[in-house]
């Protein structure tokens, strides 16, 4: 800075100089002295370093390149942004340093119905939080275990339970157990059965209830590799918050690399009226939980850790034309359409896939649809176009949809594009309002699911089509699903030399009719749909049999090295058309033969 | 007469930080202003004699002000101290 000195005798002779002090930032500059605690300007512009010395509302926030807005580690803070934007070309810097300290972003007096969506535009009018291709979202909240499984059942009216890692818990966390009751007990709903609580009180792993459990949450065991599912328990509470209000929600996007952890996102994805049926309402375009958009390879090495989306009414953890975007632990809670999702068709037609995504250990947890009975095809997890993207380790639980809904969800795809290719392994779809898993494919690409449980859905464990393909379902157990645990709509395909085949799976009907159940075809199978080494359990009628509503096509099946209840059918094909085929085969030599 | 003459504006930091404080002091005088020499002596009944000297500046009362380029800077006079000043970068 100049300053300058000026000297003034009596009879006004002047004299002045000057002086030169230099201004440096080895810290950042006041928030407070910069702009006060409530700027009157439409859009307060951090342009150096700035620590938020003081909790502030402002009317819009423009972090620019050579600005940072940094909370202080060692004091909650909080930012309240009156119906506008946060643009950061800069960094926005949220790091407490301890569980105590809370920094919460937060967007209020929203009006929803003022949302452009979109991608392409001007989006920056679109109150939200968007990080530029400049910009750095610097956000981790205290690390803990983002959610854990019970360690055994749980009783309807147990004040405390055990879970497996409650590492970083504190008291006054919220939490909330999901559904694992059987889908067929009376009462509330399956998939919304969820006890939500506060934690009171905390030993090691051992968790005190702010008021008893309403529901049973009953452990699953896997007969086929003797694992036991403890109903899983999700931490919701972060102590760094990005958030609308519930009745004006934000939106969240980024332009480049982000990796961000523990942080609580809420009260996001903006809707408004459906257009074709104003009684119900529509997800605002573009305006999600967290949404890379079109960063193509500039979002390589993301990483989300242990970040919550709740309350949110649009998809979660979008990386829509991102590649190279990992996910861990995250979880998304009370939501709409497809939380882990991204475009499956751009506005003009065109389909942008997203490569190298990875989802491990993540949850999908209590999706929903407005109405519910309109959420067909929707899912907890859509497994997009793309390549070498992975799903591992997830839980999909309490979607709450219509008819073909699902945990895990390979969507339609067109003839000139297929499918994305997908490593799908060690994950748990359960208390889904229909099926653990959909396909509904004609890829001709080679797809593998490994080592995944499907239990207590309320259809289908697996209900598997479109026309002909060739899947690998392996080591997998489906079991007390209300449905039939495999429901094979797809003919096996013969373009390559590889079968659509079901191997080493635990099939186990609880009571229902049959184990995999075969339903009506479109199209015949080129060569044999493949059942191998599957232990077939609590059917009433068959193994392997049919439920056709209508005319479809010829059955062509081999069973082999299978396993099947004492004293019942194997085989059930009363509705097969001529030319049908199903084998069993045993050490390599057919022991018997049901043809039409 | 002439105009004051400013013999130095010296800060008491070359460099601070954003929202920091420092001191600044300007040092002036009036060349126009006379100094006065009073001498007191007095001699007692046997001669001897105590002499003192005081000296008094005559000239026009200064007035100081700082000013600086940044308005984001505040800058305040010691009312104990005129050319002394506290700046708030």
């Amino acid at each position: 800075m100049l300053l300058t000195a000026r000297v003034t005798d009596a009879a006004g002779n002047v004299a002045e100089t000057t002086a030169q002090v230099e201004v440096v930032s080895s810290g950042p500059a006041s928030f407070a002295a910069l702009h006060g605690p409530t700027p009157e300007t439409h859009m307060v512009t951090v342009d150096r370093p700035t620590l938020l010395d003081v909790d502030a509302t402002v009317n819009g926030l423009h972090v620019t390149a050579d600005g940072a807005l940094i909370f202080p580690p060692d004091a909650s803070r909080t930012l309240t942004v009156h119906a506008h934007s946060v643009i950061v070309d800069g960094k926005l810097t949220m790091r407490p340093a301890s569980p105590e300290t809370v920094h919460a972003l937060r967007f209020a007096n929203i009006d929803e119905s003022v949302y452009v969506g979109g991608g392409h535009g001007d989006h920056h009018s679109d109150p939200g939080l968007v990080v530029t291709s400049d910009g750095g979202l610097d956000a981790h909240g205290t690390a803990k275990s983002p959610w854990s499984r019970a360690a055994g059942s749980l009783v309807a009216g147990a004040t405390s339970i055990l879970v497996d890692d409650a590492s970083g818990w504190q008291v006054g966390d919220e939490i909330t157990v999901v559904p694992s009751d059987s889908p067929t007990a009376s009462g509330v709903a399956q998939q919304r059965r969820y006890d939500t609580r506060t934690v009171a009180a905390i030993d090691g792993n051992a968790v005190t209830l702010s008021s008893p459990l309403a529901y049973a949450h009953p452990s699953f065991t896997d007969q086929r590799t003797g694992v036991v599912y403890g109903a899983e328990v999700l931490n919701l509470t972060r102590n760094v918050r990005i958030e609308g209000t519930p009745t004006g929600r934000a939106h969240v996007m980024f332009h480049a690399r982000q990796t961000f952890s523990h942080v609580g996102i809420r009260w996001m994805g903006p809707r408004k009226p459906d257009p074709e049926d104003p009684r119900y309402t529509v997800g605002v375009l573009g305006r999600y939980g967290t949404h890379f958009h079109h960063v193509g390879d500039d979002s390589r090495g993301s990483v989300l850790d242990g970040v919550v989306v709740r309350d949110t009414g649009n998809h979660a953890f979008v990386a829509h034309g991102s590649h190279g975007v990992t996910y861990t632990g995250c979880i998304a809670h009370d939501t709409y359409s497809e939380p882990f999702w991204w475009d499956p068709v751009e506005p003009d037609g065109s389909k942008v896939p997203s490569h190298d995504v990875a989802w491990v250990g993540c949850v999908a947890s209590l999706v929903r649809y407005d109405p519910a009975a309109h959420g067909r095809r929707v899912s907890g997890f859509l497994l997009g176009f793309g390549s070498n993207n992975s799903c591992v380790g997830c839980v999909a639980v309490g979607t709450d949809l219509a008819r073909d809904s699902a945990g895990f969800l390979w969507p339609e795809a067109t003839p000139h594009l297929n499918g994305g290719v997908w490593d799908f392994r060690e994950s748990v779809a359960h208390n889904n309002s229909h099926h653990g898993v959909f396909t509904w494919q004609n890829s001709k690409e080679n797809h593998t699911a490994f080592d995944f449980v499907c239990y207590r859905n309320g259809g289908s464990g697996i209900s598997h089509g479109a026309y002909r393909n060739h899947y690998q379902y392996r080591r997998f157990t489906c079991a007390e699903n209300k449905g039939a645990p495999f429901t094979i709509h797809a003919t096996s395909n013969a373009i390559v030399d590889i079968a659509f085949t079901i191997s080493d799976a635990l099939l186990d009907a609880s009571g229902g009719p049959r184990a995999a159940e075969l339903v009506r075809h479109v199209l015949p199978g080129t060569q044999a749909t493949r059942l191998e080494r599957c232990d077939f359990r609590g059917y009433t009628l068959a193994a392997v049999g049919q439920n056709w509503d209508q005319p479809g096509e010829i059955e062509w099946v081999d069973l082999i090295d299978c396993a099947y209840e004492p004293g019942l059918p194997h085989v059930d094909m009363n509705q097969a058309l001529p030319g049908s085929i199903i084998r069993e085969i045993e050490g390599g030599q057919v022991v018997a033969t049901w043809e039409v | 007469m002439a105009s004051p003459v400013i013999r130095s504006v010296t800060p008491s930091a070359t460099t601070v930080e954003p929202g920091g404080q420092f001191t600044v002091t300007v040092d002036a005088y009036d060349p126009d202003a006379r100094t006065l020499t009073f001498t007191a002596s007095t001699t007692d009944t046997q001669g001897g004699t105590a002499t003192a000297t005081t000296i008094v500046v005559v000239g026009d009362p200064l007035t100081f002000e700082l000013a600086c380029d940044d308005a984001s800077v505040t800058v305040t006079q010691d009312p104990q101290a005129p050319g002394v000043f506290v700046v708030t970068a």
